[in-house]
């Protein structure tokens, strides 16, 4: 049985080892984002699931308003399922989860961004930081 | 043109109501609200000048009580204060038996109604929709804290029409659905005003001719009827029962009979151009609702999205819209330098405002079949799987021109 906590760990773990700080259940206009990492110069979003891939592109598309880049993070074994070309054609990433993480496939910078929703995430993170 | 009433639901809706009267017909208020809220809607109503009326709620006393109940138990105050109005009888049973009411609470033995409990019931409930705001207004304490706030007195109005009890039935064969009918009936002796009864049922009813015609022919002696079928949103009923919803209108129409709707979208807006009277409506929710539901409670900031015709996510529907700009609404909030995400309840409701003010206009000047090609047109524009991916749908514009063309 694969739970969604072991792998928020490995995904966090993956991020951090590249010099990001990481939060998870980030709060934000109602909405839960299972992973944010920021380093100095972007932002990434991260959504979660165990085989339910099409949820969570749903959810991560989204995302890329408040992200720079967007991804969903899969347990392996159901990664064969995914439709990449439709990650492609949304710019979202993916990210594979096994006894560690690792990019699959890089997300595109997001183009639509809005700044201001940005910067409601990272209060929301910093709300996370005083907790 | 159709008489749009928007549906007071919080103290904030006053100040986004106030600000553009021209974009509605008048008021709806929930009985619970209305005797809850009593002198500030007075106030309002006394600034607005529009039409009005008091949906009693009586449905609420014989479905699960839970559902009027504070988080922390008990009756809400607001519904306690209803009770307080709607008779001794029916005070008894919520409060001191705790139970909802009955069907035999309405009958003295299996063939012989109880026109005791009938005719209290529905004296109380006439009178406190009548006397409103008159009593209030005659109030010599009243009168005097007006005089001290330095506002000027409103004339007293009458609501536009009186709403006599009724109760949520499955089927016209479900016992509910005669009571409702026998109080409406009885409810004319308490008023010279016009009675609009409320047909409050589900909509499976709408998948049988025969029961339609029954309901048609049962409520032939009134001259308006208000329909409230639980749980139907348009926005999700395939084709079916939105063909039924349309004939009911059908059949009373061709009665002459007027028909509002007590819960309404942009559908019923259409349905104007067949024969639908009117519509009621919140800022930002209320365009259906199961009988079921809940009521009161913070309701999440919806953004209308109107191109779809249907609220969504803040934050979904900026996802989508910042991609395809060229769907996004130029209304004076949209066109601030706000982002959809972050406007704030206030704001989402305005844009809804005028939006639907839009609409209004957009309806009156176009004929169904222009309206039709319009949303074909709409729903063969847009990207049915893009859509999907942010959780929205566009059928429901394909199938409402299907019906109505």
């Amino acid at each position: 049985m694969v739970f969604e906590k072991s792998m928020i760990q490995k995904v966090s773990n993956y991020f951090e080892t590249r010099g990001y700080q990481t939060f998870t259940e980030v709060p934000i206009l109602r909405k839960k984002i299972d992973l944010i990492a920021f380093d100095k110069k972007s932002s990434v979003a991260v959504e979660l699931k165990v085989k339910d891939w099409y949820r969570a592109l749903q959810q991560a598309v989204i995302h890329r308003v408040l992200a720079d880049y967007a991804y969903v993070a899969i347990w392996h074994e159901y990664l064969h399922r995914v439709n990449v070309e439709q990650f492609k054609q949304l710019g979202v990433g993916i990210i594979e989860v096994n006894v560690a993480a690792i990019v699959n496939l890089e997300a595109e910078k997001s183009k639509i961004k809005e700044k201001r929703i940005e910067e409601k995430l990272i209060q929301a993170t910093w709300g996370k930081t005083h907790d | 043109m159709i008489k749009l009433f928007y549906r007071y639901g919080v103290a904030k809706d006053k100040k986004i109501l106030q600000e553009d009267v021209d974009a509605y017909y008048g008021i709806s208020f929930s009985a619970h609200t209305a005797c809850y809220y009593q002198k500030s809607i007075i106030i309002f109503l006394g600034g607005i000048k529009k039409p009005y009326f008091i949906d009693p709620v009586t449905y609420r006393f014989a479905i699960d009580l839970s559902k009027i109940f504070r988080k922390e138990g008990g009756i809400k105050k607001s519904f306690v204060k209803l009770l307080d109005l709607y008779g001794d009888k029916l005070r008894k049973i919520i409060i001191n038996e705790n139970r909802s009411l009955r069907a035999s609470d309405f009958y003295k033995n299996e063939s012989f109604l109880n026109h005791d409990f009938i005719n209290e019931l529905c004296e109380q409930v006439i009178s406190f929709q009548e006397k409103f705001n008159t009593e209030v207004l005659q109030a010599e304490l009243f009168t005097k804290l007006m005089m001290y706030a330095d506002k000027k007195i409103p004339e007293p109005e009458k609501p536009d029409f009186l709403i006599p009890p009724y109760f949520y039935a499955w089927d016209t064969n479900d016992p509910w659905y005669n009571i409702s009918k026998h109080c409406a009936e009885a409810s004319r002796k308490f008023t010279s005003l016009p009675i609009s009864p409320i047909i409050c049922i589900s909509k499976s009813v709408l998948l049988d001719d025969q029961q339609l015609n029954k309901i048609v022919a049962d409520y032939d002696s009134f001259d308006q009827i208000i329909l409230w079928i639980s749980d139907f949103d348009s926005t999700q009923e395939g084709t079916a029962f939105l063909r039924g919803f349309l004939n009911l209108i059908t059949k009373f129409q061709e009665k002459d009979k007027e028909v509002l709707s007590l819960y309404g979208n942009y559908f019923d807006l259409i349905l104007s151009k067949k024969g639908l009277s009117g519509f009621s409506t919140g800022l930002g929710y209320g365009e259906s609702k199961d009988v079921a539901s809940s009521t009161g409670g913070p309701l999440p900031t919806r953004y209308y999205l109107h191109f779809l015709k249907y609220y969504a996510p803040p934050l979904d529907a900026q996802g989508y819209l910042t991609k395809h700009g060229e769907l996004s609404c130029h209304c004076k909030i949209c066109n601030s330098s706000i982002a959809i995400a972050d406007l704030s309840d206030i704001d989402a409701k305005k844009h809804f405002l005028y939006s639907r003010k839009n609409e209004l206009i957009h309806i009156e000047s176009k004929q169904l079949n222009e309206i039709c090609a319009e949303l074909i047109n709409i729903f063969q524009k847009l990207d049915g799987s893009e859509l999907d991916i942010y959780g929205f749908r566009s059928i429901h514009l394909y199938n409402w021109a299907d019906v109505l063309s």
